[in-house]
């Protein structure tokens, strides 16, 4: 662990950049059609309840990153795995949001430009930003947290003013079955994004007001998952059913349809802006995570050495994921969900919690007021 | 040496699984080699000078830290 | 093996140098001794006999004479008080033509003689030419070993001036001059608190230049002041002959354009820092008081913004934030926009632009950087050079750049525009330390656009957000309050919050037990308006008549 502190202001704003990121840009829910925001919506309860799953892990251990304390829980050699485990799947999300973005960048700007220097370059600022450590990027998430809204909140006026909201689009509200929505936000929306919080269980130990952490990290997720929704259904209204599912960048069209005033139109930079302070924040917080974890499983001093090394191995499985963007995205829906999110957000700290329960308990009986350690050392 | 080892105990296991992911996919083990490297085969002069640089830039790092947690040795005495 | 050889011979001439100064140090003695006669020559050897150390030696008293030296260093001295007080005196003075002992003589000529404010007796060498070198006179009497200093600092100083940067329309005329004493005084002049705390220090070994911090006791926050003089008193250097010695000297970090502390001319910004509780360093011989700690929107703040109404202030303000950014990514915008993006330029004006640049031979980026040299070739020349060469150079900049460029078709005439307003966008910045870095890092966006259009620029500006977030100063994050966000802050920095409303000072930089700036219900009401009534039930005064 660095030594740092970060507000509880300040992680609302990391959560919901976090949240926002590369998700603000797809189809969220797509197959639910007119209820798709309905399901985001039912999704963000279920983020709600994976936060919990996390928050008791935490509250067993609030001094220690995830990497610590499944040490301390599954015991030095077997949670060394784990924790091992839980760094590449850090490194291979930050990596899938990497291809993500390099893809939507190729095309729809930079059709010239190979994916793998527009990946590069990405990285290199990343790499620069992850060096400096969690305080600056915090410190960085408030100012783009600031001008995330702006744009937000412009681009709301601008799509009233060219009056290109048919509410009509949006019926007929509920089609679809509740158990069908239920399933639905329950298999898919809930893992992208509100699941892959559980990589702040790296960076809440460094909040300086810990009893607020269940209050800021319910209100961050509440409010991202509201924003998603209301974008969501913004797209729909504007875009109808068949172009927001079919597109694979609703927003986008959504933006290239602004037009007011004769000269407000092209507004495509603002989308780029979106899309790279979303991909930044979310592939920032990864490989963040990712370096500390591994500094922390393999006993190096200075986590920020490992930043480039790290860096580089994000970089060269964002090239090796997948060798075409349809076959990105098509394991991105089918094979990642169950063979990743499920064990990683779920099954695993849900396994985990119940063990911290069952030794605390023990502790608790036996001794009072001492926290487990394990073979943790503790920096 | 110990980044050159945990870089490569990184790397190794993630083009494991992109390669699991291309069987698990349907793609025979053939393929699936081949589709791991077919992003390399494609590049262009510009793209391989950047590669290269980024990765002597890793290898340097490898070194160069090395130089200087020496020199920040003798600073400190 | 040579260099090892060469590197052991080095060090023993290093110890042989380290022995020799010593044992010249111990050739002169620590005391003053008793006798004159030696005490000048050791005077004589110290100073190599330099000329404009004046040793003027009078008699006193009648049998035995006692023999009396004065000591001065020419030009450091006020001259009249010097001859006044000093030589005039000794010699008129009735209680010195008597018979007397050499001692007798140094108390009647240190209490009654010298009429000066300070008269001190110094017993050690090395603070006998401190204050020989700053000005004082020196007294020795021969045979007692002890030295009389009457301070006499004077000399040849500017006097004060209007300042050349941070120029106001409005508020005090008044510059720093090179004299820290003189500097030191215009503060306690605005500033009428003995809260108003100095501490002086000597940095520089050879230079001996004199240091000052100033803060105001209790406004300041705790350890800032310790982390000050921890940083200063760490210096060790020959010399100092500017605040830029000290401020790069004791600033957070060392790889950043950006810059870490502030500097100024202006008493009365210096006196609007240290009541917000920061501190400031005077050095000696420089106009230029450094401030600390520096945050980012300090650099846009002019002392004017206080002096005007907030609504006019605060749209200064705002302008000023606009100008910074169209000075950082003028050149950047147009080069992503016509090599990347053309689709996003309007269509009339694309036809201008794509018109115009049909017959220009190079790449944008190109012909950015070019301009941009070339305005940068421009400025520096005429900072430099000599004033009366002044007019032939505008001439020449503007028919090379403005005219000739242009008709021979190198460059098109629209990046002439925006070259020339970027220009005249980073003067508009009332810092210019911080217009300097605007122009390093413009460099870098045109690069960026050029290689990645717009993709290159947010990158650019990304990498250049966190390089802010994650500068200090002096323990501050230079961004504060805008990240760490900090609301109460916020009325000072993109519009000025009015007068009336400032409640408290900046928490962040002030002594938390001390934020309470001024009463409540200072925002000024109308009188009691006519003919109208009160909630009193009065009529209000004041008809028109």
């Amino acid at each position: 662990m660095e030594k740092a502190n970060i507000s509880g202001y300040q992680l609302f704003v990391l959560i919901f950049l976090f949240e926002m990121g590369s998700a603000l840009l797809v189809p969220l829910a797509g197959e639910a059609k007119q209820a798709a925001w309905l399901v985001i919506l039912i999704a963000m309860v279920g983020g709600f309840l994976l936060f919990f799953i996390y928050y008791g892990l935490f509250q067993y251990y609030p001094d220690q990153l995830l990497t610590e304390f499944v040490r301390s829980i599954l015991g030095n050699f077997l949670g060394r795995i784990v924790a091992f485990l839980y760094i590449l799947y850090f490194i291979y999300l930050a990596a899938r949001v990497l291809r993500d973005f390099g893809d939507t960048l190729l095309t729809f700007a930079y059709p010239h430009i190979p994916l793998f220097v527009a990946n590069a370059a990405f990285i290199l600022v990343v790499v620069y930003t992850v060096r400096k450590g969690v305080e600056v990027l915090t410190r960085t998430g408030e100012l783009f947290f600031v001008l995330e809204n702006l744009l937000l909140m412009t681009f709301f006026l601008l799509i009233v003013a060219s009056g290109m909201i048919h509410l009509n689009n949006l019926k007929p509200v509920i089609e679809m079955s509740g158990t069908e929505m239920v399933k639905m936000a329950f298999t898919k929306t809930i893992f992208f994004p509100f699941g892959e919080i559980i990589s702040f269980l790296m960076i809440f130990p460094y909040l300086n007001e810990p009893k607020r952490l269940k209050k800021i990290g319910i209100s961050s997720i509440a409010a991202a998952g509201i924003f998603l929704a209301i974008i969501m259904a913004m797209n729909i209204a504007v875009l109808g059913v068949d172009l927001t599912t079919r597109s694979q960048y609703p927003l986008l069209s959504l933006i290239q349809s602004i037009e007011v005033a004769g000269f407000l139109e092209r507004l495509d930079v603002y989308f780029l802006f979106l899309l790279m302070i979303g991909g930044f924040i979310k592939i920032s917080v990864f490989t963040y995570v990712a370096v500390t974890g591994t500094a922390n499983v393999f006993n190096v001093k200075q986590p920020s050495r490992l930043a480039y090394p790290v860096g580089f191995v994000i970089l060269l499985s964002s090239i090796i994921i997948a060798s075409n963007f349809t076959e990105h995205m098509h394991e991105g829906l089918g094979a990642v969900p169950i063979y990743f999110h499920l064990p990683f957000q779920v099954i695993i700290p849900l396994l985990l919690l119940i063990i911290a329960f069952f030794k605390n308990r023990k502790k608790k009986k036996g001794q009072h007021q001492n926290k487990f350690q394990g073979g943790v050392d503790q920096k | 040496m110990k980044f050159f080892g945990i870089t490569l105990l990184l790397l190794i296991p993630l083009v494991v699984l992109s390669l699991g992911m291309d069987i698990l996919l349907g793609f025979d083990l053939d393929n699936s080699i081949k589709h791991v490297f077919n992003p390399f085969l494609v590049k262009d002069p510009a793209e391989f000078i950047l590669f290269f640089i980024l990765l002597s830039f890793l290898v340097f790092s490898f070194f160069y830290r090395k130089k200087k947690k020496k020199n920040k040795g003798k600073g400190q005495q | 093996m040579a260099s090892f050889f060469k590197q052991k011979r080095q060090v023993k001439q290093r110890e042989k140098k380290k022995e020799d100064e010593s044992q010249s140090q111990s050739k002169t003695p620590d005391y003053i001794e008793s006798s004159l006669s030696a005490n000048l020559e050791i005077v004589k050897k110290k100073t190599g006999k330099s000329p404009d150390i004046i040793i003027r030696t009078l008699k006193i008293g009648i049998n035995p004479e006692i023999k009396t030296t004065i000591l001065y260093v020419q030009g450091l001295i006020d001259n009249p008080s010097v001859t006044d007080f000093i030589i005039e005196s000794i010699m008129k003075n009735p209680h010195l033509s008597k018979n007397i002992l050499p001692l007798e003589a140094m108390e009647i000529i240190s209490e009654d003689v010298v009429s000066l404010g300070g008269v001190e007796r110094v017993t050690d060498w090395e603070k006998l030419f401190l204050t020989l070198l700053s000005g004082d006179t020196i007294i020795f009497i021969d045979g007692v070993n002890v030295a009389l200093v009457a301070s006499t600092r004077g000399g040849e100083k500017r006097s004060i001036q209007e300042p050349s940067t941070h120029l106001t329309v409005r508020g005090s005329r008044e510059g720093f001059t090179e004299s820290n004493g003189t500097n030191i005084a215009m503060l306690r002049r605005i500033i009428n608190t003995p809260d108003l705390w100095i501490e002086s220090m000597k940095i520089g070994t050879v230079t001996k230049t004199d240091v000052s911090i100033m803060y105001i006791n209790g406004i300041v926050k705790e350890g800032i002041v310790e982390e000050v003089k921890k940083r200063l008193n760490r210096i060790n250097i020959d010399s100092i002959l500017e605040s830029g010695y000290i401020e790069q000297l004791i600033e957070d970090q060392v790889m950043t354009p950006f810059p870490t502390l502030n500097h100024t001319e202006r008493p009365d910004m210096v006196a609007g820092n240290l009541l917000e509780g920061r501190v400031a360093i005077f050095v000696n011989g420089t106009p230029f008081v450094l401030i600390a700690p520096a945050l980012f929107v300090q650099f846009f703040q002019s002392v004017e913004d206080y002096y005007n109404r907030f609504d006019i202030a605060s749209a200064t303000r705002f302008l000023r934030i606009i100008v910074f950014v169209i000075s950082i990514v003028g050149p950047a915008v147009y080069v992503a926009a016509t090599t990347f993006h053309q689709e996003m330029i309007p269509t009339k004006l694309l036809v201008i632009v794509a018109a115009q640049r049909e017959t220009v031979p190079l790449p944008a980026v190109v012909e950015a950087l070019l301009m941009e040299m070339t305005f940068e070739i421009l400025r520096e020349a005429s900072l430099r050079m000599p004033k009366a060469v002044g007019s032939t150079m505008s001439i020449v900049g503007a028919l090379v750049i403005g005219q000739a460029a242009v008709q021979a078709g190198i460059v098109s005439p629209a990046m002439v525009i925006i070259v020339s307003i970027t220009a005249i966008a980073s003067f508009a910045t009332p810092s210019y330390a911080i217009a300097i870095s605007a122009r390093i890092v413009r460099f870098g966006f045109i690069i960026c656009a050029g290689m990645l259009g717009f993709y290159g620029m947010i990158l650019a500006f990304i990498i250049l957000i966190v390089h802010l977030c994650s500068l200090r100063s002096l323990g501050v994050p230079y961004m504060t309050p805008l990240a760490p966000l900090n609301p109460k802050g916020l009325g000072d920095t993109f519009f000025r919050r009015p007068i009336w409303a400032f409640k408290e000072r900046p928490q962040f930089l002030t002594n938390e037990n001390n934020l309470i700036r001024e009463g409540d219900n200072q925002r000024p009401l109308p009188p009691e308006s006519r003919g109208m009534k009160t909630s009193d039930g009065k009529k209000g005064e004041g008809n028109e008549s």
